[in-house]
């Protein structure tokens, strides 16, 4: 019979286990070190297990394209897998105080010691940390999404504008393009991506600051911390007087510094210890210059002015509320500089779409003369899709009066095509069950519009128990309001640039209550006014051949184009539609293959200028067909 | 579950050391195996279900040559055949069928066919090979008469799944822990002796093997890109001591653990990077192993009682085999082949090998060199990879690392502490056992250190799982 031995373990066998010796405890020092050992081993297990267990922190707010993708991590979550278990390790993770805490003191001591950066890090030169994926594209996408941004953008500036506020965008440019002298040699942080927002943004009209060229006027200083990602105290000056030019125009005054050498403070020295249950990444640069702004600085207030006019409001993330360093000098910077008092509804996390909706929705009745949203690039040249959701704000808005547009009324100068067969949001008492959503659905390519906010989906009820989310899906884009009691009409324009071939609107339960949503109407408007229907008439066919109609119409300008086709059969047709200019130039307003040969378009004309005919380009349609043409105008309020 | 994850350390263990100590005597394998249950299912549960089935397969068979044998039908070899057959067929299957049809395309493409059908990839189950050859073991034993049937089924999964050494070994033969598994005693010695053991092992892995690999990682992603000899030696170094550190790191905390539970399990490492000859290096690095097929396939084969040539060829095959138990690919093939080279090379020439006659520390040199030879064709994805490395290591290569690739100053911190715990350290079983109250108040440093490193970096698993 084979037995085992306990030899030394010195001697190599294979079959040798390990042997416990006699004298483990045999001195005091022996016993001590024991003792040690042992309460130390069980104190730092046992001890973590037990503080995790019973004071867990917070975990982390995910926004945009994270919080998206750690939701479909949740939902295709699998006991049988192991993909639940790789949750229950995240959740466990993220909620450790003790790792929070221990990290506070240790990433730093990592960096400063070894100059050592996480995985997902990349250290520059000169000590400067840069997000990896703050370099890489977001996707194939990226252009589509900036523009959908920009298009969005646009369409709330003139909500605005018709209210009597105006919108300021403030793009801040990445960290890893401002300081790209400090990226690694050959590190290319594709500075175009971000000159593409400001470029998209202005031609869709939008007030935006150019914080780029602003930075790169200044380049050479430090503009950015050296690790973090948010801009430093001479940043936020730089940034805060170029927002105010931008706002208050020759009128800005470029606000006065005062400067001193930071010394630690009794927070600091918690945050270095960990105490600091906010801590961050890493501590400050230390040593840094401190900034203050000199003289008597205009009020900043977290909260709007009970009465009375409102003041600038700005709205934005952890740039405009950074909890690094001097949290309002950003603000002060440009209170200071226009010479107003601010209202400040950004935070640090947050994303600035819902917060601004927030704010408006505090002061319903009332708009700031001056909105300003800072959004970080990094949200949108970095990220998988834009993070923006619009509905929120524009639900928080009082809409425009807009024109009813009937389903299937040959007698309406512009009119949509019935709902499809199957649609369920009708008006009455909708329960809302987990498993059932209600829709509405215009067929797909039998209606195809441009998503530059002039249609609109209006929505009149009342939700009388838990909440509903209403969802405006244009099938590549989602716009989603959340729609409680207290609520008696939703309008919600659809935006994102681009030509949308489906629109569904969907009413689902939000969150796990029960849900009951009394709808009393669901229509779309146009946030225009449609003029005379006009025939199309047969034309002078293209040069490929291909069948020409043409629309001769009152030359003026207009913001869109109906047309609603009549070409004889199923068969889908590809179609383009071109203006004729009155000073004779021809632009493109749509191109689209297989659509339905009764199709409903809705268009944007993209152009200020006034047109003089519309002309609608088939593969088909040999015999002589009524196709109609409708300029839609601003409505003037 | 991961050693060195949080869940393992601050829920599963915490969790099962408080149970296990609650629990009573008679039922204290019962919990063993549940817990196990749970590790092993945290990966995917499904796979609990393979090893039942491989445990009750040689429980019943072993029992079956027992019968047979009472009952005077022989001694009972078509059950250890039966073992042989499912066993290698599990293994088999979910261990080379991919690489099998991988290769099949690569020879239906190379005669002229599209070799484009469908396959779905099987997925390897962690620690298979480890449980697969500890089932074996008890079978073959029980057949040799080297080990008594396991009575109640309960013992024999708490054998196979004992889930301190289950995914990676040391792989423990049943005749190892018999006793033990029948009645084995819970001391203090014990367990400060597996605290240690487990406080060492985690130190190993994260505080060295996870800092010196990012080096070694980089090294080999640049082989044919630019990497120049200098970074393919000192990536080679990096990857020995990552491998080193985080293997032998994983089977202290196992030997650990086992302590814990009252187990003694066998020791696995014992300085491998100072023998003095390839030979020498196999009885020190991954014991079980070794002795495992020593004992089963190279005897087996005939071992040296058959003439040089006939050893030469068993110690060929017997490394080979061993090769192809680490992974399903032609590098593990090719460095197993390497292997058996050279220790049939040293057995052909005796002690007269050029560096035999050499002073000690050159021969530990020239045969840690030639294990790092080793080390590029185990690490490489593919022998084109490997054969780049050699390349860039012989100045065949580029110009040199990007910046940005270079080791840091906590890499080149590993690699020195690295080096110094390799060659001038004890082994940490001889650490273990002699606790030197300095050595042992240093220890708990590490460990505090260790233990905020793991928080600082997500979990990375151990090299081994994947064999």
């Amino acid at each position: 019979m084979h037995t085992a031995t306990r030899s030394d373990p010195r001697q190599p066998g294979g079959n040798d286990v390990i042997a416990t010796p006699a004298t483990l405890f045999a001195t005091r020092a022996q016993r001590f070190a024991a003792a040690t050992a042992i309460a130390w081993f069980a104190l730092l297990l046992f001890g973590t297990a037990l503080v995790d267990a019973v004071a867990p922190v917070p975990r982390p707010e995910l926004i945009g394209a994270e919080a998206a993708t750690a939701e479909r991590a949740r939902a295709a979550a699998r006991f049988a897998d192991g993909t639940l278990a790789r949750q229950v390790e995240l959740v466990q993770r993220e909620s450790s105080r003790v790792r929070r805490y221990a990290l506070a003191a240790y990433v730093p001591l990592l960096y400063r010691a070894f100059g050592v950066v996480r995985d997902t890090q990349l250290l520059g030169s000169d000590g400067f940390v840069f997000l990896r994926n703050r370099l890489a594209p977001g996707g194939r996408d990226q252009g589509e999404h900036v523009r959908a941004f920009a298009s969005s953008c646009a369409t709330l500036a003139r909500w605005l504008d018709r209210l009597g506020s105006r919108l300021v965008v403030v793009p801040i440019p990445r960290k890893e393009v401002v300081m790209h002298d400090r990226l690694p040699a050959g590190v290319d942080p594709g500075r175009e991506r971000d000159v593409m927002v400001y470029d998209q943004l202005r031609r869709a009209g939008v007030d935006v600051v150019d914080l780029l060229a602003a930075f790169e006027a200044h380049i050479g200083e430090p503009l950015f911390g050296r690790a973090d990602t948010h801009w430093s105290q001479t940043g936020m000056v730089v940034a805060g007087a170029a927002v105010a030019r931008q706002v208050a125009g020759a009128a800005a005054r470029a606000p006065a510094l005062v400067t001193a050498i930071a010394h630690t403070e009794p927070w600091q020295l918690a945050y270095a210890l960990g105490l600091d249950p906010s801590a961050a990444t890493f501590l400050p640069d230390r040593p840094s210059v401190v900034c203050a702004v000199q003289g008597p600085v205009p009020p900043i207030a977290p909260r709007p002015p009970a009465d009375g006019a409102l003041p600038v409001l700005l709205t934005g993330t952890s740039f405009s509320a950074n909890h690094i360093g001097d949290p309002t000098l950003f603000v002060e910077a440009l209170a200071a500089g226009i010479g107003q008092p601010v209202w400040s509804a950004a935070r640090a996390g947050g994303n600035p779409f819902p917060l601004l909706a927030a704010a408006l929705e505090r002061v319903v009745g009332r708009c700031p003369p001056v909105v300003v949203v800072e959004v970080p690039n990094h949200m949108l040249v970095s990220a998988s899709a834009s993070p923006h959701d619009f509905a929120g704000v524009f639900a928080a808005l009082p809409p425009p009066a807009g024109t009813v547009l009937p389903h299937g009324d040959a007698a309406a100068p512009f009119d949509l095509p019935p709902l499809a067969r199957g649609s369920t949001l009708l008006p009455g008492r909708l329960e809302l069950r987990p498993t059932k959503a209600h829709f509405a659905r215009l067929p797909w390519d039998g209606f195809v519009c441009s998503r530059d906010g002039t249609l609109l989906v209006e929505l009149r009820g009342r939700v009388v128990a838990g909440a509903a989310a209403v969802v405006v899906d244009t099938g590549d884009r989602q716009s989603t309001f959340v729609w409680r009691a207290g609520r008696e009409r939703v309008v919600i324009p659809v935006v994102g640039g681009g030509t949308a071939r489906r629109l569904d609107v969907v009413v689902r339960r939000h969150g796990s209550e029960p849900a009951v949503l009394e709808l009393g109407s669901l229509q779309f408007a146009a946030d225009a006014e449609p003029g005379p229907a006009v025939a199309a008439q047969r034309s002078a066919p293209a040069a490929d051949g291909a069948v020409v109609y043409r629309a001769d119409v009152a030359a003026a300008p207009a913001v869109g184009i109906g047309v609603r086709l009549a070409v004889p059969g199923t068969t889908r047709i590809d179609v383009r539609i071109d203006l004729e200019l009155a000073d004779g130039r021809t632009v493109a307003a749509l191109v689209a293959n297989a659509v339905q040969p009764k199709a409903h378009l809705l268009v944007a004309a993209g152009t200020d200028e006034p047109i003089r005919a519309v002309r609608i380009v088939t593969g088909g349609a040999e015999p002589r067909v009524p196709h109609r043409v409708v300029l839609l105008h601003r409505r003037r309020e | 579950m991961v050693f060195s994850s949080s869940i393992f350390l601050y829920a599963f263990l915490p969790a099962f050391l408080l149970l296990y100590a609650l629990t009573p005597r008679v039922l204290k394998a019962a919990a063993i195996t549940l817990a196990s249950f749970v590790f092993y299912g945290w990966w995917r549960p499904d796979f609990v279900l393979l090893m039942l089935f491989s445990s009750a397969v040689d429980y019943w068979l072993a029992r079956a040559i027992v019968a047979d044998r009472a009952a005077g039908r022989g001694r009972g070899k078509r059950w250890l055949v039966t073992s042989m057959v499912v066993n290698l067929g599990l293994l088999g299957w979910f261990k080379y069928a991919n690489f099998g049809v991988e290769t099949f395309r690569a020879l239906l493409r190379a005669c002229g066919f599209a070799g484009d059908f469908a396959w779905v990839d099987v997925v390897l189950p962690v620690g298979i090979s480890f449980y697969t050859f500890q089932t074996m073991s008890y079978t073959i034993d029980v057949y040799r008469d080297r080990a008594h049937t396991v009575s109640r089924f309960v013992d024999f999964l708490c054998y196979v799944s004992m889930f301190p050494q289950l995914v990676a070994g040391p792989i423990v033969r049943y005749a190892v822990v018999e006793e033990e598994l029948r009645s084995r005693t819970r001391t203090w010695a014990k367990c400060y002796q597996g605290i240690l053991l487990l406080q060492i092992g985690l130190a190993k892995k994260v505080l060295l093997a996870d800092l010196v690999a990012p080096v070694a990682d980089g090294a080999f992603a640049a082989a044919g890109f630019g990497l120049d000899a200098a970074g393919a030696w000192l990536g080679i170094v990096a990857y020995a001591l990552q491998i080193y550190f985080d293997f032998s790191g994983y089977s202290d905390m196992a030997i650990g653990l086992g302590l814990l539970l009252g187990f003694h399990f066998p020791i696995n490492f014992d300085r491998p990077y100072a023998a003095q000859s390839i030979t020498e290096f196999w009885r020190r690095w991954h014991m079980t192993l070794s002795s495992f097929l020593r004992d089963y396939l190279y005897i087996a084969l005939g071992g040296n009682r058959l003439g040089p040539v006939r050893t030469y060829v068993n110690l060929m095959a017997t490394m080979l085999l061993g090769g192809l138990w680490h992974g399903a690919a032609w590098t593990f093939v090719a460095w197993g082949a390497y292997q058996g080279f050279w220790l049939v090379v040293e057995r052909f020439a005796g002690g007269r090998t050029c560096y035999a006659s050499a002073p000690v520390p050159v021969r530990i040199a020239c045969t840690f060199v030639l294990a790092l030879g080793g080390w590029v064709l185990f690490r490489a994805h593919g022998m084109g990879e490997a054969g780049a490395f050699f390349a860039a290591m012989f100045g065949g290569g580029g110009a040199g690392l990007p910046a940005e690739s270079a080791p840091d100053l906590l890499a080149w911190t590993g690699l020195v502490v690295g080096g110094f715990v390799v060659w001038g350290t004890p082994s940490s079983q001889r650490l273990a056992s002699r606790a030197a109250p300095a050595f042992v108040l240093l220890l708990q440093g590490l460990f505090a250190l260790a233990l905020l490193h793991l928080h600082y970096q997500d979990d990375v698993p151990f090299l081994y799982f994947q064999f």
